[in-house]
């Protein structure tokens, strides 16, 4: 894992990736604080946080992430890689952490903001640091979710855009969930088109119909026979849903001056899950 | 050292290696020839761990690549056929990456990278941007990154291709050097390299392995006549009614005449007899001076199109039957245990004695 952490961390500072993505988080994070601080003549650094959030996420992170894979794909240096006695989770992981260093450079620079506007007004540092280390987390997570799109392609542009409109969705689900339908009906339906979807994914995965068949049949018929059974648990579940799954409600939290555990474990459990996908995804690879 | 067994890969319908059987000994330099397609790569991606099998098994040092990847990569220094190169490093930080990935540290990690510089003629261009070197040198840093770690065996997927002719000579070179003290295989569909460089040879064809033997053994076995070239002075006429006279000579043509009244003539003979002391009598007798005389060498070449030409007939089938690892081994030899039965249990049985 160190031999790759060193030689991702060293490609990101010879190249021009890291100080692109240096520029962008300062210029964003100037931008917020200058309107909300000096401009508003507010000591409340948590609301620049969580202000600046999306737009701190939806372009420095694809940004770092779009070339990890795609890149050594298209140079095919993948086969060194693999034939270099290293395991799948090593490569990952090295070039996982390489790029949450990378982002932890600029958020440690972001982190002396308040301590300035502290010379000029009252800061509540706690709420400030807590805020901005979830925020630290949340874009950890999404850089998971970069690296396994850029697992996926050799393009280095579907990567950063495949990223940046998961961001985008990701921040705006909140508000589409509140126009979503809640019925029971709805929900069923909607379900029952998503175990169709992993079928097709299994199938596409396995290259074998009976199990792609099998699967989608055993989901869909638990989900019909639940709505038979007991149709009220599948009322409103496509909002809660939408709901449950934005990283960007979980950081808001935050800035109320709660110190979310939940909100740290869902950021570290979506990291997980991704650079498993991820792992998963080389693996399979190989056997393509 | 190296046991493939049985290795099949499938890409969805299209076979690309078709139960490959072969083993690799110590020390030795060792040639997958085959056409474009034939499986090369494919085999060469399998045994190192970049691609999985369909089926089969590949042993490394007694490591099964699939069940023990890491410590069968050790014992493996791989170049494929694209250099695995990062443009935007040096050599050196290159080298620096290779070598800690195989384990290296410190000052034992600098002493390597300084050696395979060595060896590899590439300690003037280690500061500059891999970018910017020429494919020669491109390649012998993709040769040096698979000799960080002393790795036991060599994989080297086409190591020549690209390259001028200078610089051919040069990695032929050092792949004989490396097979001093390693093992290496490497791939090619040029005739000529591989005869140069290889103690023994694989030739795969449609995925499958045709014959495995010593260039020497190879070209004995196929060898069905031999063949005398001779130059002599005198009338053409004369010279081959002369030589037809001669007991054994099947064949006598006319290659080309000289304006100083020489002839050159290709005479066959079957495979087992030397003519040649009978011919420079009848020629003394005849008064026709000999001016050169030599005996024909079949070329790898021969022998390589006979092999991979689609439909191979079937005394040269029985011939490659006799090479030490062949799949007509098996067709043989099931032929002639066909009166046993001949289930499918005894056609594994078969198939494992070949093996070891």
């Amino acid at each position: 894992m160190r031999a790759v952490y060193l030689k991702e961390l060293r490609s990101y500072f010879t190249g021009s990736v890291a100080y692109a993505c240096f520029t962008l988080m300062f210029l964003i994070a100037g931008i917020y604080t200058w309107a909300i601080n000096i401009q508003g003549a507010s000591g409340s650094f948590e609301m620049t946080v969580i202000n600046m959030a999306f737009w701190i996420s939806l372009l420095p992170v694809p940004l770092l992430t779009m070339r990890i894979f795609s890149e050594e794909r298209k140079q095919n240096t993948d086969r060194l890689l693999y034939s270099l006695p290293l395991k799948t989770t090593d490569t990952v992981f090295g070039k996982y952490f390489a790029a949450v260093t990378v982002l932890l450079v600029p958020t440690a620079v972001i982190g002396l903001y308040p301590v300035i506007l502290s010379f000029f007004g009252n800061v509540n540092f706690a709420s400030c640091y807590s805020s901005l280390f979830a925020l630290y987390l949340m874009n950890a997570a999404f850089i998971a979710v970069g690296l396994f799109i850029s697992s996926l392609t050799e393009n280095q542009i579907v990567a950063a855009i495949g990223t940046a409109v998961i961001i985008f969705f990701n921040y705006f689900l909140p508000y589409i969930a509140s126009y979503a339908s809640d019925s029971a009906v709805a929900s069923v339906i909607l379900l029952v088109i998503m175990g169709l979807a992993i079928g097709l994914i299994v199938f596409l995965m396995t290259k074998n119909h009976t199990v792609g068949i099998f699967t989608a049949a055993v989901i869909d018929f638990a989900l019909i026979l639940i709505y038979y059974v007991k149709s009220e648990i599948l009322e409103g579940i496509i909002p809660a849903v939408m709901n449950a799954v934005s990283l960007f409600d979980a950081l808001d939290v935050f800035a109320g001056g709660i110190f979310d555990i939940t909100g740290i474990v869902f950021f570290i459990s979506v990291a997980a899950v991704f650079i498993f996908l991820t792992v998963q995804s080389l693996e399979k690879r190989r056997w393509a | 050292m190296i046991e493939v067994k049985n290795l099949t890969k499938k890409y969805g319908k299209n076979v690309a290696v078709h139960d490959l059987s072969f083993s690799v000994e110590a020390g030795q330099v060792y040639g997958l020839l085959g056409p474009n397609g034939a499986g090369k790569s494919t085999t060469m991606n399998i045994m190192t761990g970049c691609l999985a099998a369909t089926q089969g098994q590949v042993i490394i040092n007694g490591y099964d690549i699939f069940e023990e990847p890491v410590k069968a990569k050790k014992c493996i220094g791989y170049l494929p056929e694209i250099p695995p190169l990062y443009p935007d490093m040096t050599p050196y930080e290159y080298l620096v990456f290779a070598g800690e990935a195989k384990g290296l540290r410190g000052r034992a990690l600098k002493e390597e990278i300084e050696k395979v510089g060595g060896v590899t003629g590439i300690n003037d261009v280690m500061k500059r941007l891999i970018r910017n070197l020429s494919k020669g040198y491109k390649q012998r840093v993709g040769i040096a990154q698979a000799l960080m770690g002393n790795p036991d065996i060599i994989i080297l997927d086409e190591p020549t291709v690209g390259l001028d002719p200078v610089q051919i000579i040069e990695i032929r070179e050092l792949i004989k050097s490396l097979g001093e003290k390693h093992t290496v295989i490497l791939s090619s569909h040029i005739l000529s390299e591989v005869s140069a460089v290889c103690d023994e040879i694989l030739i795969i064809a449609g995925g499958r392995l045709v014959a495995c033997d010593t260039t020497e053994n190879l070209s004995r076995l196929l060898d069905t006549e031999s063949t005398v070239v001779l130059q002599a002075k005198g009338n053409a006429d004369k010279i081959i009614s002369v030589i037809k006279n001669i007991e054994g000579a099947s064949d006598v043509r006319v290659t080309g005449a000289a304006t100083d009244g020489t002839f050159t003539l290709e005479v066959s003979s079957s495979k087992d007899k030397d003519i040649r002391e009978q011919i420079f009598y009848a020629m003394k007798e005849a008064e026709c001076p000999l001016i050169t005389m030599s005996k024909k060498q079949s070329s790898l070449e021969d022998i390589f199109l006979k092999i991979v030409s689609d439909d191979i007939p079937e005394d040269l089938k029985k011939k490659l039957s006799l090479t030490k690892n062949s799949i007509f081994k098996e067709s043989y030899e099931e032929a002639g245990n066909e009166k046993d039965g001949g289930n499918e249990k005894d056609e594994n049985d078969v198939k494992g004695e070949n093996n070891e």
